[in-house]
């Protein structure tokens, strides 16, 4: 076979999925090929030009702690960083990025570029063909075959895609782009199920035409976080751009309702389901009805070029319609409008047909990430790719797969979350689905996951060094400022200005912090002593963050841990693959039905099955134990 | 290969989880029930609830006698077992104790216990424990497995049949308000950079407190839908030969207990059930109470003192052609003092005996013999019982232990985010006791999932950057 067309790993697709996969698998030593429609059109930002925010940041920082790429580029490619939620407790924090949209793209193909692994090939698959049960090679409309032990599929909004603008409708992946067929009929035809999502974008505005001084401005932190343990510095820091806010009116909506009848999502054109948490502004006038005002951010696409992103006004109402509403919109009276906003209706893969690894159920070798699992958003694909790039590399050399639990990382929560409980809109990660979420924190993701991404083999030992001192001055400090005695008189005139009561007698350290408002840092600027004894340990800013971090949530993070303890052991019961269902007599028939269906792997995975009751659970524990 | 599994199953290290009560044997009558409690602690906490040796320091497989407390009030005598771990059932510390059988006194023994910390296991849960410390054998688990399903799938439809009624309506009702009240405080967690208004703490704290008082309202239900489910456990007091036994077959329209004029022929408590506009009376008849020497009527005396500790309702009946007795003094002094959440009534037996009766020493006065007074007797013993509130089946009432069991729990937590909303805890920290009471509801409703508060957000709150 000519070596060209044969690999140990195929991405399809080079998205935010496929780049993380092609990255994972490459690293870690499988011959991957990335093939994509438009080689040029690599690590786009197709919707909004921003990576994290609440939830999502958190995600791009486990990525990074996990050695994958999304982090690093936010960082190179930043033009504003913000932490979100900074009010709230610091399991709420999210860094958030605005970033040059072709210079990200960039930094992406770089990133892959110096992967010794990693080769690119511009073609469209139109086939995926597997043999006894196992993945073979994929078919490309040039007549080509290329063989992989593991092949990932990350096509994004690609397959089957129909984007719509008012009454016009006409196939396409994204924005000036080609649809791929094919690939869907083909698994098909192997017994996958598919269905369709609908999402939509903004309009691209040229910023020339839009007057700033009527728009309230939202500049960037003064002191950014980055994504990455790597970055030490952000290239964009000090000349961060801004974004600005812009509020639609009653007669901005009037407009709007004029192009209703003509509009794809109210005449019946489009029946797929969209987010509900990403609505299109047609939809939002619809709904709340009473509100005379929506909030819209307009966002740079970059340092080299006027357009603008108009956030919050995803729409595919006709074009002469939006161009009139816009110019209703205050500051925006002559605005010149690039793109339109324009819906897209794409092919998806309910994710019951995965496993926690990501490999397909029905044939071994193929993986699925991304939008094609039903999720939203370049963070929540990046996770997928990572993950399934990683697995597709263990899967090469028939090394055991690596899952994340709900415990350990928001990875593990939307994985989890995919498979188990599916999803009808497009998914996208909160907070609040991570139960464990005082757990899983934006400043400990290195501390949760570096350890692993080591083992599996994706951080070099240069970064993981770095971590270990990291890691050992967080012990050091914390054992010495627990036994340190903070006296009356170094810190009672500091406590009464903040309003606090005196200390009586000596106390240590983590009795004053776990106080509102009281930080660690402050503490070592007010004592020099206990400055000197800090600065022998440490100089790591964030290393002081996180003791403070960790006292102040103390209490919180023990019974949370207590928690996950209990949960772990139904984690690690594993369930058999050849498990029969229809032959455990006790099994209720709706848990039998479910369980067959999403064929879980262990006991707590089962447990979180809707439709398994906690007497299926006991039933299934004793069968196990044959 | 049989040797080895063993080995590897005793490797497997025991686990200990929050300690769990239930009663272990079959429900109704019998002579004793078993009552078992499991989990980390287990031991010191059933001995918070029992008066004799501190268990704490006893051995494993060991039986101590004493008594089960409910604060003062001591609730049965018991027999305890300790099983250390690893050596039990689940492979955690357990105790099972031991009580005099009947519905009554094993429910009150269990509430007991369900107040030192100890959480109602759900269906299945002590060998679901047992299975994953390894402490089973395939065999005899799959035994205990048929038996788990078909009680749980009863226990599911007693209860869908009870929810589907008003009480159901209303735990639907919290449900939905802490749904709400969680949303409200995702809200601001998740969709910070949304243009929506995020609750006032009023607005929340307000909601809040709607749902602590009603979940207290119902809570309160427990006591009257206690007595409508297990009826209302009367007892007869009096001396010797005031006629108990008569009034009891009179109540009930038949011979039941051997009436006869000589003092001490009941020596035993005998029960029987009376039916009256809908509410179950189980009447106890007891020995009277006197101090004797005789050996079996000692022991019936005694028994009759328990069947007072039990007693919902005390009828205190005295001859009112007799002089009131020291010995009857006493008596009625021992009944107050036991009595604190009891009715007592005062009976005056045998009014065919004389002209006038003093009327301030009695409820309500009869003769068996003409039947006068008694049915102001039965409307007092009503009125008494459900002092003017009348009850009405349809309606609110908890009934099942393990219900007024999760509903105090989700109302401990909701009061616990009040507490934390009024110091200005930041909303993540809130959202825990918030979830931790939607998960106690859950015991109850079936389970409750993000995708439940996430709906609220959405349909309440345009979010859409």
């Amino acid at each position: 076979m000519n070596k060209d067309f044969d690999y140990d790993v195929i991405v399809v697709g080079g998205g935010h999925a496929g780049t993380e996969a092609a990255a994972a698998s490459a690293k870690l030593g499988s011959k991957t090929l990335l093939i994509t429609m438009n080689i040029n059109m690599i690590g786009q930002l197709s919707c909004n030009p921003a990576i994290g925010g609440v939830a999502k940041g958190q995600l791009v920082r486990e990525i990074d702690a996990l050695g994958g790429i999304m982090g690093m580029v936010a960082d190179s490619s930043g033009i504003q960083f913000r932490m979100l939620n900074r009010s709230k407790g610091p399991a709420m924090w999210s860094p958030r990025s605005q970033n040059d949209r072709a210079v990200y793209a960039i930094h992406v193909r770089e990133q892959l570029e110096r992967i010794p692994n990693l080769y690119f090939r511009q073609d469209t698959v139109n086939k995926i063909v597997a043999k006894n049960g196992c993945v073979h090679s994929v078919r490309t409309t040039s007549g080509q075959t290329y063989k992989a032990r593991s092949i990932v599929l990350t096509n994004g909004t690609f397959l089957n895609g129909t984007i719509h603008i008012g009454e016009k409708s006409y196939g396409g992946g994204r924005s000036g782009e080609k649809a791929a067929t094919g690939i869907t009929e083909s698994l098909h035809a192997y017994g996958f199920l598919s269905g369709r999502l609908k999402t939509g974008t903004p309009p691209r505005l040229d910023g020339r035409s839009i007057q700033y001084d009527k728009l309230e401005i939202q500049p960037g932190d003064e002191n950014p976080h980055p994504f990455s343990f790597l970055t030490k510095q952000l290239p964009g820091q000090n000349e961060q751009l801004s974004c600005w806010i812009a509020y639609t009116s009653p007669k901005v909506h009037d407009l709007l309702r004029l192009g209703f009848d003509r509009s794809p999502m109210f005449n019946g054109r489009i029946k797929s389901t969209g987010p509900r948490y990403c609505p299109s502004i047609e939809d939002k006038i619809n709904r709340f009805k009473d509100r005379d005002r929506h909030q819209l951010f307009l966002e740079p696409e970059g340092r080299n070029t006027y357009e603008m992103y108009l956030n919050g006004f995803s729409t595919s109402l006709p074009e002469d319609t939006q161009i009139s509403a816009l110019k209703s919109i205050p500051g925006f009276e002559h605005v010149h409008l690039i793109r339109p906003g324009y819906a897209i209706e794409y092919d998806y893969f309910p994710p019951h047909q995965i496993y926690r690894t990501l490999e397909t159920k029905l044939i071994k070798g193929l993986f699925f990430a991304g939008q094609i699992n039903g999720t939203t958003g370049y963070e929540e694909a990046a996770a997928q790719g990572l993950m399934a790039g990683i697995n597709a590399h263990q899967h090469t050399i028939d090394k055991t797969k690596v899952v994340l639990n709900r415990s350990q990382a928001y990875i593990g929560v939307l994985i989890d979350d995919l498979v188990n409980k599916g999803t009808e809109e497009p998914y996208r990660m909160f907070t609040s689905r991570a139960e464990h979420r005082i757990l899983l924190r934006q400043d400990n993701a290195d501390y949760r996951l570096t350890e692993l991404g080591y083992q599996i083999g994706l951080i070099d030992e240069d970064r993981y060094l770095k971590f270990k001192k990291k890691e050992k001055e967080t012990d050091e400090l914390s054992k010495a400022i627990s036994s340190y005695s903070a006296r009356p008189s170094s810190f009672n005139e500091f406590l009464s200005l903040k309003d606090q009561a005196p200390l009586k007698q000596s106390v240590k350290i983590p009795k004053l912090i776990s106080r509102p408002h009281i930080e660690l840092e402050e503490l070592i600027a007010i004592d020099p002593e206990l400055k000197e004894t800090t600065r022998s340990i440490t100089s790591d800013k964030e290393v002081i963050e996180q003791i403070n971090i960790l006292i102040k949530y103390s209490g919180y993070i023990e019974k949370e841990q207590e928690l996950v303890k209990q949960i772990d052991l139904n984690e690690s019961k594993a369930i058999p693959k050849s498990i029969d269902y229809n032959r455990i007599q006790s099994l209720s028939s709706e848990g039998k039905q479910k369980l067959i269906k999403i064929k879980p792997e262990t006991i707590g995975q089962a447990s979180r099955i809707s439709g398994v009751s906690a007497s299926d659970i006991a039933v299934l524990l004793i069968y196990i134990k044959s | 290969m049989q040797k080895n599994q063993q080995a590897t199953r005793e490797m497997d290290s025991v686990v200990q989880k929050d300690p769990i009560a239930a009663v272990a044997t079959a429900p109704g009558e019998a002579g004793i029930s078993v009552l078992r409690v499991s989990g980390e602690q287990a031991i010191e906490k059933v001995n918070r609830a029992f008066k004799g040796k501190d268990l704490a320091s006893q051995k494993t497989h060991t039986v101590h006698f004493g008594k089960i407390i409910d604060g003062e009030q001591v609730v049965d005598e018991v027999l305890v077992t300790i099983f250390r771990s690893p050596a039990s059932y689940t492979g955690e510390d357990t105790v099972e104790v031991s009580c005099h059988g009947g519905v009554l006194v094993t429910q009150r023994v269990l509430e007991a216990l369900l107040k030192q910390d100890i959480r109602h296991a759900e269906p299945g849960e002590f060998t679901q424990r047992a299975f994953l410390n390894g402490k089973l054998e395939l065999s005899q688990a799959e035994a205990v497995a048929d038996l788990i399903h078909a009680k749980s799938m009863k226990a599911v439809e007693a209860a869908g049949i009870q929810l589907q009624g008003a009480l159901g309506k209303h735990i639907a009702q919290f449900r939905q308000q802490i749904i709400d009240a969680t949303a409200m405080v995702e809200l601001e967690l998740d969709f910070i950079e949304e243009d929506v208004e995020f609750a006032s703490q009023q607005e929340l704290l307000a909601l809040l407190q709607s749902v602590d008082d009603e979940m207290g309202r119902l809570i309160d239900t427990y006591e009257s839908g206690r007595l409508v489910k297990y009826g209302v456990q009367t007892v007869f007091v009096g001396r010797p030969n005031v006629g108990k036994s008569t009034l009891l077959n009179t109540l009930i329209g038949k011979e039941r207990a051997i009436v006869s004029a000589t003092a001490g022929t009941t020596r035993d408590t005998i029960d029987a059930d009376w039916n009256y506009e809908g509410i179950t009376f189980t009447l106890t008849d007891t020995a009277g109470l006197r101090e004797t020497a005789d050996e079996i009527e000692a022991e019936g005396v005694s028994r009759s003192e328990s069947a007072i500790n039990n007693a919902d309702l005390i009828l205190f009946l005295k001859d009112v052609s007799e002089e009131l007795m020291d010995e009857e003094l006493r008596l009625l002094e021992k009944i107050r003092n036991r009595a604190e959440k009891k009715v007592l009534l005062h009976v005056g037996t045998k009014a065919d005996l004389v002209e006038k009766v003093d009327s301030d020493l009695y409820d309500v006065t009869i003769s068996a013999k003409t039947g006068e007074g008694v049915e102001e007797l039965k409307k007092n013993i009503k009125d008494a019982v459900l002092k003017g509130k009348s009850i009405d089946t349809g309606k609110l009432l908890v009934t099942s232990v393990r219900h007024r069991d999760a509903l105090q729990k989700a109302r401990s937590f909701i009061r616990s985010s009040m507490e934390a909303l009024q110091q200005g805890v930041s909303g993540e920290l809130l959202a825990i006791d918030l979830r931790a009471a939607l998960h106690e509801l859950g015991a109850i409703t079936g389970e409750i999932t993000t995708e439940d508060i996430l709906d609220s957000v959405f349909s309440r709150f345009c979010i859409g950057k």
